[in-house]
């Protein structure tokens, strides 16, 4: 029989192989977490000081070349924008994705669904900016406004909806439904009184991370909703016959247009701390609800 | 013994409710495809407009864009720096992701993983236009100090958009590294084999599909980013200069698909000039269906992964 023979020069160079593998995926690690507070840590040195003013926050901004007011407008518009879209986005995507879970019959259009949910999640902002504008600015008449930016905005957390309504509605036990079915009550009912509740905190995440894309979505509105800054925003007003759209900026497009002028740089960091600061917020409570909804799943 | 009565009215209500709202839940649905379709037809059709006043030969491989001037509508060098941007920002993220993902998934401790996850998570999170500042105002000013250029150039976008496409990456890539069956991993590590070379002769090659994902996905990520890169790449319209002298390209200003789109729209009157972004738009358009096809020919079936947000 053949002896094994150990050969230490080899064992050594395996060893220290190993040391300097995992001491790199151990650097890759941590290097991520490092970029990450060095981003956020820069933007916030040189703009928490004018974020923190009353005056920046709660002044309209005066649209001149120093700009020394302040993001209230922004705010406003900011705040519509995920109104509007939320308010088209949620029903219709908690809608689908009922279907999908509850009723959709293995068939051929529920495989098309399924695909165009994907693909529309594949598809960079630029490109529902440009459908926005030919189909709601040009076509549908909405001019550049919040209305159809909030609209293409829409479309665009559509798939995000859907995709984590359906998580939650498929992590609600199936015993929940067949008790509730058994009692007699029909199928609609069993959804809005039974699995809904349930599911409810997964949906919520899905809604809380569709705002945090509203927030920072800039490509769309520029190519949408354009970019008025000294306009009180409105999402419908009520002077026109039926309704005038107006152009307006949200925080993410004033950040683009502030940074890209060198007159008001100093200001965009403001606006970045303010946006990363509702980030931040957004993500700590996803964590909240995901964490509470994880114990009362598994007790 | 009480009888139940069955109030035929009532029920009468409640079974048409119920039917009714099955309906709507089946039309909520297909508002995607209806979307996708819409999407799809509306920048073609408003891009295939273009071609009444330029040839497709001459708007994809035309070196001159004078949309303005002379009416020249050729994208060619936009089409060579999106790739350029794309593949450079790949080569960096790509394997600092993958690392990252094998730690988060192999070796590091819960409390370490309880620190780094959430931070991928919140660099997902953080908008576009705020790693354009951060670029604007730190990467291209470094950029400057290095060398006697604008600083604003190819390795800025690169160097931002691989930061950006990170929580992509890694976060499919840890799926599929979790993915590959325990028994894999110990019937290598019962061979004698140390945690590396399980990792990398086992690990790896068993996840490679899933990895395969997170980089076509993240590609196309890439591809399609427009403002960050619009804000650290100088916008220019010609082709990059390739030579040595600028690192070949790195440090050149250029314009991609997307930033020709956003950089344009604030002046393209309606007509030849605003078709000719859309027909950009189109052009991009393409190269997204076309990773998008490659993931669900050859990715979907051998690693089915859910799309990522």
């Amino acid at each position: 029989m053949q002896r094994v023979q150990f050969d230490k020069g080899n064992i050594l160079r395996i060893q220290t192989e190993q040391k300097i593998a995992l001491g790199t995926l151990w650097f890759s690690g941590w290097l991520i977490v490092t970029v990450l507070i060095f981003i956020i840590g820069y933007i916030f040195y040189f703009g928490l000081p004018t974020a923190l003013s009353f005056h920046y926050l709660f002044s309209p901004p005066d649209g001149g070349r120093y700009d020394t007011g302040g993001i209230l407008y922004q705010l406003i518009s900011t705040l519509y924008l995920i109104f509007g879209a939320i308010a088209v986005a949620a029903p219709i995507g908690i809608s689908a994705a009922i279907y999908l879970t509850e009723y959709a019959p293995q068939n051929a259009i529920t495989k098309l669904i399924g695909f165009a949910i994907e693909n529309l999640a594949g598809i960079p902002s630029i490109i529902y900016g440009l459908f926005g504008l030919a189909f709601f600015v040009i076509f549908l008449k909405f001019e550049y406004s919040l209305l159809a930016g909030a609209l293409t905005v829409a479309i665009m957390v559509l798939p995000v909806i859907i995709r984590t309504s359906e998580e939650a509605l498929l992590s609600v036990p199936q015993r929940l439904r067949q008790s509730s079915l058994a009692l007699g009550v029909n199928k609609w009912q069993t959804i809005a009184n039974v699995v809904l509740p349930s599911a409810f905190p997964g949906i919520l995440t899905g809604i809380l991370l569709s705002i945090g894309r509203i927030i920072g979505e800039s490509a769309i509105l520029i190519l949408a909703a354009g970019g008025s800054i000294t306009a009180m925003p409105s999402l419908i007003s009520s002077d026109y016959p039926y309704f005038l759209p107006e152009s307006a900026r949200t925080l993410a497009v004033h950040l683009y247009y502030q940074a890209t002028s060198y007159d008001t740089r100093g200001k965009a960091f403001a606006t970045g701390v303010v946006l990363i600061l509702i980030v931040l917020f957004l993500n700590f409570s996803i964590t909240q609800i995901s964490k509470s909804y994880r114990k009362r799943f598994l007790s | 013994m009480q009888k139940y009565f069955i109030q035929k009215e009532k029920r009468f209500w409640t079974n048409l409710v119920n039917n009714l709202m099955g309906q709507v839940f089946f039309l909520s649905a297909f508002i995607a495809v209806l979307s996708l379709f819409l999407i799809t037809a509306y920048v073609f059709y408003n891009g295939i407009q273009v071609f009444k006043v330029v040839s497709l030969k001459d708007f994809i491989f035309g070196f001159e864009w004078e949309p303005v001037t002379r009416k020249l509508f050729g994208i060619f060098p936009m089409i060579i720096t999106s790739f350029y941007v794309t593949i450079g920002a790949l080569m960096l993220s790509a394997p600092l992701g993958i690392a990252c993902a094998v730690f988060l998934a192999e070796i590091a401790p819960l409390s370490a993983q309880q620190i780094i996850r959430p931070a991928v998570q919140l660099l997902a999170g953080i908008p576009s236009v705020i790693f354009g500042l951060f670029g604007l105002s730190f990467i291209v000013p470094l950029i400057q100090t290095f060398a006697e250029v604008a600083g604003l150039s190819i390795l800025a976008a690169i160097i931002i958009l691989s930061v950006m496409i990170l929580p992509t990456i890694i976060s499919i890539s840890e799926d599929a590294i979790r993915a590959v069956p325990k028994e894999l991993k110990e019937s290598s590590i019962a061979l004698g084999t140390t945690k590396w070379q399980t990792i990398y002769g086992a690990i790896l090659p068993a996840s490679s599909s899933g990895l395969m994902t997170a980089i076509t996905l993240s590609l196309g990520r890439a591809f399609g980013e427009a403002m960050a890169v619009k804000m650290v790449i100088g916008n220019t319209q010609t082709m990059p200069d390739f030579s040595p002298d600028t690192l070949f390209g790195l440090l050149s200003l250029a314009r991609t698909l997307t930033t020709n789109i956003i950089g344009d729209i604030e002046y393209a009157e309606p007509g030849p000039h605003l078709q000719s972004l859309f027909a950009t738009g189109a052009i991009l358009f393409i190269f997204i269906i076309f990773t998008n096809a490659i993931y669900y020919l050859f990715l979907k079936k051998a690693y089915g992964v859910r799309r990522a947000q």
